[in-house]
């Protein structure tokens, strides 16, 4: 299918957007650097102090919202596309309190055992979204209303024990607690070189998912006339966005709405084929979580607001206002 | 021993211990048009989609074009058969044109990308549907019967031996009805396409088909030419109305003139 020329240009204009936040973002801060001292400090002639802090404090801090941004925004993308609902994203399906489970587990029982953590946060997501379908389904598949239902259901069992695991070890708590609420803070080159691997991996896995994922969105019926796997394609999607969500769980903890909102506003933007809504979903994801967690960090310095609370802040109104104009 | 286009053996169909289908048969040649005909939660659909494996079927037997429809892989099937049911929700934001190009997917190993042939395939399936002037449309724009025959150049770009329809007249007015079912009958005898439809409309199903299978609750009580199966003991049988019937002056088949509810009640 062509893709029109006006979407690539929308696409563009989003990274051309990403990159100049980009540079603003690393110079506000305690120490403000315009964006032209910031370029020069990124490329190593910049004065001592602002660049090690632009280096060990804010270049991976940008990095990571941008990996988490474009991960969660393939997730919820992917979601929506196996459940044709526009609801669907790592939130409602259990994913993301899924893995939050595991890892606050490993976090507070075994810390010694970190690095398993992404791994663990995998497992956690795919053992709720399978709960989640599972109890969604009903002899001939899975209808949206039950997935909401079921989500709910599971979401509040793992956020039940999410709220156990804090208060039994409430001693050990405070280290994960900005985790918890999605804090990108404290965030080192270490997590970036951890974390970008794997989403690499998962966005190539996810550019494979295109075609299926435009085929789903015809609709059951004429993705098996046309000689799909519909399960088969239900199960592979939902495997890479369970990956992708559960591992930016692990680093950046309990982030919602950005699955949820980040593919609706790429759908108004460039529409709903998958070509050109993946790659817009990807870059507008890194973009908002980006904006979210600048906001978060200078709208009351010194005080570090976790850009998860700034999401579910701004998501809730902008999700009613999508409500309201009938995307929903 | 000559094999035929689809044959059904013996389905038997269930949904919540309540038999839809009961020993469902069904024999269609190559290069017939098949009605299937029957009242409200007679079936129907629940065969057509049996035949075409939207649903699962276990021990019986489907055979398209002599092969067991469950030893072909769904990609080989949709190379052969393809099946469109009512109400579709394409995406909002989809032209008619891209509609058609997903026809062509089941010819195309998932990292081929469109060719020249698929294009005047899709091309050529736009043309036969008569939406050459509307191919840049949204789909969702389109009326009715428009949007309708834009699902029909999709199974037509799929180059399908046979073509299953579910009530494919339903919702449209009546103009448009019967430019659909000219279109059927053209797409079948031009290219010999096989086809078998749900059909609501008594006179429809007689003037179009050349065989009627008629289902009452879940059993074929009828499969023959429109003179065998359209009798007046028939349509009171199974529907439970009063008739009379004489013949089209122009394609002489049996004409069904509808006189009210049957006194005797035979359900």
């Amino acid at each position: 299918m062509e893709v029109k020329p006006k979407r690539r240009f929308s696409i563009g204009v989003t990274f051309i957007l990403l990159v100049v936040f980009m540079i603003l973002s690393i110079g506000i801060g305690s120490v403000h650097l315009s964006p032209m001292e910031t370029i020069r400090t990124i490329f190593g002639s910049g004065e001592a102090m602002s660049e090690t802090i632009v280096r060990d404090l804010r270049i991976p801090r940008v990095l990571i919202a941008i990996l988490v941004g474009t991960n969660l925004a393939i997730s919820g993308a992917l979601l929506q596309a196996v459940m044709r609902n526009p609801l669907a994203d790592p939130g409602l399906t259990g994913v993301s309190s899924g893995a939050a489970v595991t890892v606050l587990f490993i976090l507070l029982l075994f810390p010694s055992f970190d690095q398993w953590i992404p791994l663990a946060a995998v497992v956690g997501g795919l053992v709720a979204v399978t709960l989640v379908y599972a109890l969604a389904w009903k002899k001939n598949g899975i209808s949206p209303v039950r997935i909401i239902l079921s989500g709910i259901a599971v979401n509040s069992v793992f956020g039940g024990i999410t709220g156990l695991l804090s208060i039994l070890y409430s001693d050990r708590l405070p280290s994960a607690i900005q985790w918890l609420n999605g804090s990108l803070s404290a965030k080192g080159m270490g997590d970036v070189i951890l974390l970008f691997p794997y989403s690499i991996i998962g966005w190539i896995a996810a550019l494979f998912c295109i075609r299926s994922a435009n085929i789903l969105n015809l609709g059951e019926n004429v993705a098996i006339n046309l000689g799909e796997n519909t399960n088969r394609i239900r199960i592979v999607l939902s495997l890479v966005a369970v990956y992708l969500a559960a591992i930016s769980v692990s680093v950046v903890g309990l982030l919602g709405f950005v699955g949820l909102i980040v593919p609706h506003m790429s759908r108004f933007i460039v529409g709903s084929n998958y070509r050109v809504l993946l790659p817009m979903s990807m870059v507008l994801g890194a973009l908002v979580l980006l904006l979210a967690d600048t906001v978060g960090r200078s709208l009351f310095s010194p005080l570090d607001i976790p850009a998860g609370i700034v999401m579910a802040m701004v998501g809730g109104p902008y999700f009613l206002y999508l409500m309201r104009s009938g995307d929903i | 021993m000559t094999f035929r286009m689809l044959k059904a053996q013996l389905l038997n169909i269930s949904y919540d211990h309540k038999k839809v289908l009961d020993d469902f048969n069904l024999n269609v040649e190559k290069g017939e048009i098949i009605s299937i005909i029957g009242p409200n939660g007679s079936g129907k659909s629940t065969a057509l989609k049996a035949m075409s494996r939207l649903i699962p079927v276990k021990k019986e037997k489907i055979f398209l074009d002599g092969r067991d429809l469950q030893s072909l892989g769904t990609k080989a099937i949709s190379q052969m058969m393809s099946v469109l049911f009512q109400s579709n929700e394409p995406p909002s934001d989809i032209t008619v044109e891209e509609l058609v190009r997903y026809g062509r997917i089941p010819h195309k190993k998932w990292y081929e990308r469109t060719n020249e042939e698929d294009l005047s395939i899709v091309e050529w399936a736009i043309e036969k549907t008569g939406l050459t002037p509307l191919k840049e449309r949204l789909v969702s724009s389109l009326s009715g019967g428009e949007s309708q025959r834009a699902w029909i150049a999709m199974s037509l770009a799929q180059r399908p031996k046979i073509l299953l329809l579910d009530e494919p007249t339903t919702y449209l007015d009546i103009a448009h009805q019967l430019q659909l079912l000219e279109l059927i009958h053209t797409v079948n005898r031009e290219l010999g396409m096989t086809i078998v439809m749900v059909l609501h409309d008594l006179n429809q199903a007689s003037i179009y088909s050349d065989k009627i299978c008629v289902i009452s609750k879940g059993i074929v009580v009828k499969y023959g030419t429109s003179e065998e199966v359209m009798t007046q003991e028939m349509i009171r049988n199974v529907y439970g109305v009063e008739c009379e019937i004489d013949t089209h002056f122009q394609h002489g088949k049996p004409r069904i003139n509808l006189m009210g509810i049957s006194r005797v009640a035979t359900q």
